[in-house]
């Protein structure tokens, strides 16, 4: 085999033993341990990168913390990168001894920014539900401060509250008022010369309870084409407080009046502009929204076709009805129906039936009976009688 | 080139591709391997989560204190959850060093607190009986803060496993839909710590306990008082002032019942109890802790019975060294002794057959278990007592096996041993437990082994063995020349029909060859 034949083989078997060994690699055995500590003599002092403990010579510290054990070791020093305040327990070990110990880390003074939480972000003026504030103020390390919170609200007619919150199971928190005008409301926080940003909570008007109703058309021909027109103004919570564009009002008709209409105020008020029933009479109409609810307002639906001339003439035994004429002489909208009664002598129904104008006329042939009868007509108010001829 | 280099050079080349191929091969062994361990550690992070689950009395909440708004069911459910979620998730984490889903349950200082925990060393840590006590829930419903009252277990390969129970204030907030803990503060820690109870074991006569009617289920379904209540007399009448009983885990149902009634009866014939707890557990995972410790807070009530003089925290734990590793073993049951005196408040001793020396600072009596030679439990007598403990010789026994083969035994040789092992206990001022009360005829041995049937000092109907009549006080016969040779009249009758068939069988083959061969012709 060539010489370097040879040297090439071994260098690949060399290269390929270690890629090998590399796979079967056990974990790092661990470092002797030098001259264990003499553990009464070890110090621990909590800094800002965790907890240093210092002593003379080799020991192992088992730090217990809420999120587990922690373990440093080393020769005369050691530093757990553990910076939560609050009770610390640790073991200290050297050679064959061990040591528990304790010590209590308090939080340091709170660094800017703090950060509040407000809620809700809207309010209403005097509302049952004020605006809450809860912070927790934080150290450098993350540790709730136990410092104590100064809060200041400003509100938008220029008023202030202040308090000064204390910190109890790493929260400080407050309801503050809401107060009586509607605007935006300002939240700053201080605590041990730490700042927040400014937190804004929109206040909003209160509940309505009142509002004015006024009825500009009360009353409209039952005709299909006349409307009542109403409005409601100054719609309005307990402190005055216009309320907030796109409150929804309702209204509803009372009795035989079947409306039901909800809408959105704009500016306080809401304008309603509807035809009343084909049923001529007196009606009554309520609105209401949130705790507001309006006197119902008297309403009148007149008769929508007035007749003031209803001709009638038999033409054989055929009833001639028209041309008929309403109060402005023109006639009736075709398909107006007229109702027609034959009654006997003695004033009792024997029949009942409606026919339709067209061109203001209609014909009409009522039945034969051995009797002498009577027909009744009705129309547009006017109602006309007269003897059927007899057969 | 001739053809003698061409050979060389093909041959050079297949070496240096077998070689290469067989180093893959090797490499690829390798990394094989490796994904097993991982698969490993994946399975015990899993055995890890589902016991704790399992476990009773996990979480409960405490009565609330005032708060801006009352905390409504569903939103409790959700805190509970995701808080339990969180711990779990920091376990798995302890174990793998797996920190990804740390944030999920994770936030500011908690979660800088869990990250770092995620770099350290890899162990199990288990909590259990969390007890939460509600100090405020926000009137925006998004933060929670409450105190949690908990045990934890959690231990190091090869190092000192530790039980507290911690006080720990919490804030938890919900970020996108989540319950996150934010902010966790440790407000106090009692680790249940090595602290002896005193205890004497040197005028301390007694015996191992199982019925006749049901061995090795006292505390079974079958339990009955009135035999119990006869056998106590019985001990009583031997002159013994112990018992050792056994409960198993997990404990049948109805097992508190029937071990404070078992309690009475022998506090009313005035015969003490040692109760060994644990019987039949032999995973020792930390992981089982939970459950385990629930179990012992349900018995507890009862080790603190009058009639109870002492507590074994398990039987031969050392026979499980093979299966559940020594190191677990010793450093689950160094939590677990702490444990028992915690909660139960007698003096504790192990079981073992040969005393861990790395749990021997943890006991209060150091017991150990003895079925050989006399001129070897002197032996470990003499080297246990400079541990400077009360000495329990927990188990000794001889079986009275007349035809187990190759060592059968008679009861008068059972009753040599007697004397001779109390006499070494009186002479090194040890405490003993005889095993066991009776002979059985019924029921299934430990590890089926028949000898099990024949270690009582009293017979199967009751009658009193030899070693019985000792343990009374009474003179016995010394085995004599005839005893050993009645012993052995069995096997000596079986050697010679066995001597004589094969007699009888040579004597056959030869006849028959001779038959086979027929009378010789004349030459």
């Amino acid at each position: 085999m060539p010489l370097v034949m040879r040297w090439l083989y071994l260098l690949l078997l060399l290269l390929a033993t270690l890629w090998v060994w590399g796979g079967f690699a056990p974990p790092a055995a661990p470092a002797t341990e030098p001259a264990p500590a003499d553990l009464d003599k070890i110090r621990v002092t909590p800094e800002s990168a965790g907890l240093r403990f210092r002593g003379t010579g080799w020991f192992r510290v088992y730090l217990y913390t809420p999120a587990g054990p922690i373990v440093g070791e080393g020769q005369g020093e050691v530093l757990v990168p553990y910076r939560r305040a609050g009770l610390l327990t640790y073991r200290l070990e050297a050679g064959a001894r061990s040591k528990e110990g304790e010590l209590r880390l308090e939080s340091r003074a709170p660094v800017t920014p703090l950060a509040p939480k407000v809620g809700a972000r809207a309010v209403r003026v005097g509302g049952a539900k004020n605006p809450s504030l809860v912070i927790h103020p934080l150290d450098g390390a993350a540790n709730v401060s136990s410092q104590p919170v100064e809060v200041r609200v400003y509100y938008p007619d220029g008023r202030t509250w202040s308090r000064t919150l204390p910190v109890r199971h790493q929260l400080a928190w407050t309801y503050f008022p809401s107060g009586d005008k509607t605007g935006v409301l300002k939240v700053v926080v201080q605590s041990a010369g730490a700042r927040a940003e400014r937190a804004e909570v929109d206040v909003l008007p209160g509940r309505t309870v009142a509002a004015d109703p006024a009825a500009q058309k009360p009353a409209a021909d039952a005709d299909g084409r006349d409307r009542w027109q109403l409005t409601l103004g100054g719609v309005r919570d307990r402190l005055g407080n216009p309320a907030l564009d796109g409150l929804a009002v309702s209204g509803v008709g009372g009795g035989p009046l079947d409306v039901f209409v909800t809408r959105p105020a704009n500016q306080g008020r809401l304008p309603l502009v509807f035809p009343p029933p084909s049923q001529a009479g007196n009606y009554a109409f309520e609105f209401f929204s949130e705790d507001f609810r309006s006197a119902p307002q008297p309403l009148l639906a007149r008769p929508g076709l007035r007749v003031s001339r209803l001709p009638l003439a038999w033409e054989g035994r055929v009833l001639v009805i028209g041309p008929v004429e309403d109060a402005r002489s023109a006639l009736p909208d075709d398909g107006t129906p007229a109702r027609l009664q034959l009654l006997d002598r003695q004033g009792r129904f024997l029949l009942e039936e409606t026919v339709v104008l067209e061109n203001g006329r209609a014909r009409w042939q009522p039945p034969a009976f051995a009797q002498p009868t009577w027909v009744v007509v009705e129309l547009g108010g006017r109602s006309s009688r007269l003897e059927v001829p007899a057969p | 080139m001739n053809v003698l280099q061409i050979k060389r050079r093909v041959w050079v080349a297949a070496l240096l591709a077998m070689s290469l191929l067989g180093l893959a091969g090797l490499r690829a062994l390798s990394e094989l391997f490796q994904v097993a361990q991982r698969s490993e550690v994946t399975e015990q992070a899993l055995n890890l989560i589902e016991p704790r689950r399992a476990a009773k009395g996990r979480l409960e909440w405490l009565p609330d204190r005032p708060t801006p708004r009352p905390l409504q069911r569903f939103r409790r459910d959700e805190i509970t959850s995701d808080y339990l979620l969180a711990h779990e998730e920091l376990s798995h984490a302890h174990l793998t060093g797996e920190a990804t889903g740390l944030r999920s349950y994770f936030h500011e200082g908690a979660l800088e607190d869990a990250l770092l925990m995620a770099r350290g060393p890899r162990g199990v840590l288990v909590d259990w009986k969390h007890r939460l006590r509600l100090h405020f829930y926000a009137p925006d419903g998004a933060t929670v803060a409450f105190s949690d009252t908990y045990w934890y277990a959690q231990g190091f390969p090869g190092r000192a496993a530790r039980l507290a129970e911690r006080q720990l204030e919490v804030v938890m907030q919900l970020d996108d839909g989540n319950w996150r803990i934010h902010h966790w503060r440790v407000t106090a820690e009692r680790p249940v710590l090595a602290a002896t109870l005193a205890a004497a074991t040197e005028d301390l006569r007694g015996i191992n306990y199982q019925p006749r009617s049901a061995p090795f289920e006292l505390f079974g379904p079958a339990y009955n008082p009135r035999e119990a209540g006869s056998d106590l007399r019985t001990v009583r009448m031997l002159g013994l002032g112990v018992v050792r009983v056994f409960v198993p885990y997990p404990p049948p149902p109805g097992y508190r019942e029937r071990l404070g009634d078992f309690l009475e009866l022998a506090r009313r014939e005035g015969v003490q109890v040692m109760v060994t707890l644990l019987d039949h557990y032999t995973r020792y995972r930390l992981e089982d802790f939970p459950g385990i410790f629930a179990h012992l807070e349900e018995i507890a009530p009862l080790l603190r019975h009058p009639a109870v003089w002492a507590v074994d925290g398990k039987n031969e734990p050392d026979r499980d060294y093979a299966r559940a590793e020594e190191g677990n073993v010793v450093e689950f049951l160094r939590l677990w002794v702490r444990a028992v005196r915690h909660l139960g408040g007698k003096p504790v001793t192990l079981g073992f057959i040969e005393p861990a020396p790395a749990l021997i600072p943890e006991l209060d009596i150091v017991s150990l278990h003895h079925y050989g030679s006399t001129q070897a439990l002197r032996g470990r007598l003499e080297r246990l007592k400079a541990t400077g403990k009360p000495l329990l010789l927990e188990e000794f026994g001889f079986h009275t096996q007349r035809l187990k083969i190759p060592d059968p035994h008679t009861e008068a040789e059972q009753a040599q041993y007697y004397r001779e092992v109390l006499e070494l206990c009186r002479r090194y001022g040890v405490g003993w437990l005889a095993w066991t009360l009776y002979d059985f005829d019924r029921g299934t041995m430990p590890g089926g082994r028949g000898v099990e049937r024949h270690l009582g000092v009293l017979r199967t109907d009751g009658s009193l063995k030899p070693a019985a009549r000792l343990l009374m006080g009474e003179a016995v016969t010394p085995p004599t020349l005839l005893d050993s040779l009645i012993k052995r009249a069995p096997f000596a009758l079986l050697g010679l029909l066995g001597l004589l068939g094969l007699g009888l069988a040579v004597w056959g083959w030869r006849r028959w060859r001779r038959r086979r061969a027929g009378p010789k012709k004349p030459d």
